[in-house]
């Protein structure tokens, strides 16, 4: 068949000595550069963009490919163990993940993290070089309305994400979508929000909120309590690895996870973002115990990470089939192939097969690097947490501000990440979480703007959300959702009536 | 002889001055002697900042000194035009970015960042580049007049799609010119309009090159012209508007800017590394493929440009109807 | 007499309430537009009216459902971790990384009480000493490791 000949071009290119070599030095710079809260994967290609300058295309593409999963490796890494999200993607893995680790069971997160991870990925391979243009095509399908549908869709999801009152989740998500509409409208051009202040006009940086919101609270919030957090280590294999009852328990999540994050990842802006938190939603809804959740379930770790690997992998599709790269990283990507000479489109594919069908080789095989060298990494990472939280909490906290700082060298950002602490800090004193208001505030602007959008083109009528059948089939969805949501409250609250 | 104290004085100011000046032809000789900063406007992984990157690593040898990016992002460019207007005159840190962004801050803000005039020098230019009047390929519109026509019979159910002010101001101008009532669709990015132009939605859009040869060459989308005043090597047989009756001279050009103050012969040296760079082939094909022409001026010529477009820019706004921010 | 019974609540709903206003006050000058052609003020108007109600909802269930007492505030640790990032931030410039680095480190120490110094001094060379060299040397940021530039 035409694919497995490619394939094998593929790989022939791929496995070649140089370009193992080169894929492993990117997983390698990538994963620790993701394990270091703060810097994520954007500011690592663009800092080793230039050193590929002198490498042949495909070798260059094959390094930098490697530093992004690398980084979402690492980032994985980080949520899991400090509780510090390494990009927005993360954000759902700390929520289970890092109670997984308080309860000792950080290597079993890991482990799970890494395994599913790399099932999505292998998938999400797969997906590209059998589906790679039909599933371009499908994303091309989408305008404004749908666009807004999926906003809708995403942001209900937000709710089911939290394991408290479902009433301050709602309000989260909703202070989320206000703080997302800080900056510059791009339908009218006016500033909102900005108090006069320019570091304000594109918007709050995510970094510093985040940061501010997950990792700093953590920090206070351990030094809080009269004892410092001791993990409890052993030396047991046992504790270093998922057990048997763990694969039990996620494969499913992991298989449901990289179906909705193959998926979602076509579509440009929040892919993997949407994804992950998608996932974590999926799965809290077929558990058979959602009450777990929260508190350290696996699913919560498993389906999220599968199903954000899955979306880097198949977010490359846009940009190899199309020439449209669908979020940042990807439009890194293209630069660098524009450097390199290469005008990305569908034209790579015909011209220069051997590039195309090399990186598409190297992902698996970055993939399979990244799986050799994060799981005995777990042994290290766990043993790190029995490092004295007292000589640990100034090392991570002095990485976040540096993190912070290096990519936007302004006094401001720092501010932010306080103003963010403090916010967060409050917050959670009064059980409020995070989680869905940062979901809130990246799927809030974009939803406003599409919705805005759409009226404009169709001049005021709003029947064009219906019309379109993606529009129609995700506003279908949504609605389904929410009855799913809905039914369990109605009938709970009939039965404490009755009871009464 | 008694040397008086006057004398003295005298001789001392002089010696120092001497000593001042000589310090400073020193400097010049012995720049670069530290690190350099290329400031980015935009965010690492942006257009904008391959390009400073691009530049940064073709200048490492000429240099032969670190040359560090640093990305001071927000407010289109305007906290960086400050961070540059406030650093120190020594040609440690340059600001590469687009002149005619810094030329409009003048007019597209009630309180600009910096005072052009005052602030801030050219060193050297960097190429210039069009914006362009993309429709969808299998539209029937093959040339401007074409859609003119169409978009006179639509009248206001015609909608058109900019990303940026130099589109919206090419859009204007289009409009204003040949009385169409097409209304305008803003989005955050190019990319953001591709769908939307291909299933009809929009009928034309006004956008920056990188987009529209890039869907050009892949045959979603046709380039009926450019914004420039003349035709561009890069890509010869695109009209001008201005060729179509639609005169105007939107040029995009890319420079190598330092606070003003910097001394003269290390402008000049700047100036040379730029030079150099832009005249490679290689830089050549790197610019042709953003759509660009390789672009060559003294500092002066440059800052004459600049000056240009501030007063052109004032006009274009005033025309369009920005709101300034 | 009414009776707080769940301030996890009431503070929860104070502060959306706080929130909700502040998104109004701060958002008169924007244009309201109509459903069919929103203006930049229509969605951040609507959104701040959800959460206002939202608030009030939240402080009248705190009056009726018992929820739990609201965990001491210790503001030792929040003052310090802030204090540490703030010097950082404001120090980065002018002292350098090292500086900087060592200074947060050491400030962010007295977040505990019983704090060692020497261990705290050593850990902060090595955290200054580590990261100049990853962070400036080895990932060339646009950060000074010094005095100076």
């Amino acid at each position: 068949m035409d694919v497995l000949q490619n394939l094998a071009t593929g790989f022939g290119a791929a496995l070649s000595l140089n370009n193992l070599g080169f894929c492993l030095l990117g997983c390698l710079l990538g994963t620790l550069i993701g394990v270091l809260p703060g810097i994520g994967p954007i500011p690592t290609i663009a800092m080793l963009l230039p050193i590929t300058f002198g490498l042949d295309p495909l070798s260059s593409l094959i390094m930098l490919a490697g530093i992004y999963y690398g980084a979402q490796y690492g980032g994985s890494t980080t949520s899991i163990l400090v509780n510090i999200p390494g990009e927005a993607a993360s954000i759902v893995t700390t929520i289970d993940g890092h109670q997984m680790a308080k309860q000792g069971r950080a290597g079993a997160a890991l482990g799970v993290a890494a395994l599913g991870s790399f099932f999505a990925g292998c998938v999400g391979t797969v997906f590209i070089a059998a589906f790679g243009p039909p599933l371009a095509a499908i994303a091309q399908e989408f305008n404004s309305p749908d666009y807004f549908s999926l906003m809708v869709l995403g942001l209900v999801t937000a709710v089911v994400l939290a394991h408290g009152s479902v009433i301050k989740a709602i309000g989260m998500v909703l202070v989320g979508l206000l703080f997302g509409l800080v900056g510059t409208d791009v339908n009218s051009g006016v500033t909102r929000y900005t108090f006069g202040v320019e570091e304000l006009w594109d918007g709050i940086d995510f970094l510093p909120m985040v940061i501010g919101m997950f990792g700093i609270v953590e920090i206070v919030r351990n030094l809080e309590q009269p004892e410092l957090p001791r993990t409890q280590v052993s030396t047991k294999l046992r504790d270093l690895w998922p057990s048997l009852q763990d694969f039990k328990e996620s494969w499913r999540a992991v298989l449901r996870g990289t179906g909705l994050g193959s998926l979602l990842g076509i579509l440009p802006g929040g892919g993997a973002v949407l994804a992950a938190f998608a996932s974590y939603t999926l799965e809290k809804k077929v558990a058979a115990d959602p009450s777990r959740f929260g508190k350290g379930a696996i699913e919560g770790v498993a389906g999220p990470e599968s199903a954000n690997n899955a979306a880097a992998q198949t977010s490359f599709i846009p940009l190899l089939t199309l020439g449209l790269p669908s979020n940042a990283i990807m439009a890194l990507m293209m630069g660098a192939m524009i450097i390199q000479g290469i005008q990305p489109g569908s034209a790579v594919m015909t011209k220069r097969p051997d590039l195309f069908w090399g990186m598409v080789a190297s992902m698996w095989i970055g993939n399979l690097m990244l799986l050799i060298i994060n799981l005995p990494l777990i042994g290290i990472w766990v043993k790190l947490l029995s490092v004295p939280y007292r000589l640990l909490y100034p090392a991570i906290l002095l990485f976040c501000v540096i993190g912070i700082y290096a990519t936007n060298t302004n006094f401001t950002q720092i501010v932010m990440t306080v103003v963010f602490a403090v916010f967060g800090y409050i917050l959670v004193k009064f059980d409020c979480e995070p989680a869905p208001l940062v979901l809130g505030f990246i799927l809030g602007p974009l939803m406003e703007e599409n919705l805005r959008r759409s009226l404009v083109i169709s001049r005021g009528d709003p029947i064009v959300f219906l019309e379109r059948p993606i529009s129609a089939t995700l506003l279908a969805l949504t609605v389904g959702i929410i009855v799913l949501i809905v039914l369990p409250q109605i009938r709970k609250s009939r039965e404490a009536a009755f009871q009464e | 002889m008694q040397i008086t104290r006057k004398q003295f004085m005298r001789g001392a100011g002089a010696a120092a001055l001497a000593s001042a000046v000589g310090a400073r032809d020193a400097r010049a000789q012995d720049y670069p002697s530290q690190d350099i900063r290329f400031v980015c406007a935009f965010p690492a992984g942006s257009g904008a900042d391959v390009l400073v990157r691009y530049f940064a690593e073709k200048a490492r040898p000429i240099v032969n000194r670190t040359i560090i990016v640093e990305n001071k992002t927000g407010a289109g460019g305007n906290i960086a035009a400050e961070y540059v207007a406030r650093a120190k005159p020594d040609g440690y840190t340059i600001f590469v970015h687009a002149g005619t962004a810094v030329a409009a801050s003048q007019s597209l803000f009630k309180k600009p960042p910096i005072d052009v005039a005052r602030d801030i020098r050219v060193a050297a230019t960097i190429n210039r580049q069009p914006f362009m009047l993309v429709v969808d390929a299998k539209s029937a519109y093959k040339t401007v007049a074409d859609l003119t026509a169409a978009m006179k019979q639509k009248g206001d159910k015609a909608s058109y799609a900019t990303a940026a002010p130099t589109g919206r101001i090419m859009g204007e101008l289009y409009r204003l010119k040949e009385g169409l009532k097409a209304v305008e669709v803003v989005y955050r990015s190019a990319p953001d309009s591709l769908n939307e132009i291909l299933s009809g939605k929009i009928d034309f859009g006004m956008h920056d090159p990188v987009f529209s040869l890039a869907q050009a060459r892949e045959g979603r989308l046709r380039v009926l012209a450019v914004s420039t005043g003349k035709r561009l090597d890069a890509v010869p047989d695109l009209p001008t508007m201005t060729e179509l009756g639609i005169p105007m001279d939107l040029t995009g050009w890319w420079a190598a800017m330092v606070p003003t103050g910097t001394p003269k012969p290390i402008v000049d040296k700047i100036h040379q590394w730029f030079v150099q760079m832009v005249s490679t082939d290689e830089t050549k094909k790197f610019l042709n493929s953003f759509g660009g022409d390789p672009y060559i001026n003294t500092p002066e010529q440059g800052q004459a440009l600049l000056e240009r477009d501030v007063k052109d820019w004032g006009d274009y706004v005033r025309l369009a109807k920005i709101e300034p921010m | 007499m009414l009776r707080v019974r769940s301030p996890r609540d009431l503070g929860a709903g104070l502060v959306f309430v706080a929130i909700g206003a502040a998104g109004i006050v701060f958002g008169q000058g924007l244009t309201f537009g109509s459903a069919a052609r929103m203006g930049p003020g229509y969605f951040p108007t609507l959104l701040s009216y959800l959460i206002i109600a939202i608030g009030l909802l939240l402080a009248v269930r705190s009056l009726a459902t018992d929820g739990p007492r609201i965990e001491a505030v210790s503001f030792r640790p929040l003052v310090a971790i802030i204090a540490a990032i703030l010097i950082f931030g404001a120090l980065i410039n002018r002292t350098g990384l090292a500086l900087a680095a060592a200074l947060l480190t050491i400030v962010a120490a007295y977040a505990r009480r019983d704090v060692d110094l020497k261990e705290t001094l050593l850990l902060a060379v090595g955290l200054a000493l580590f990261t100049v060299v990853v962070f400036v040397y080895g990932l060339s940021q646009p950060l000074p490791a010094w005095w100076g530039r």
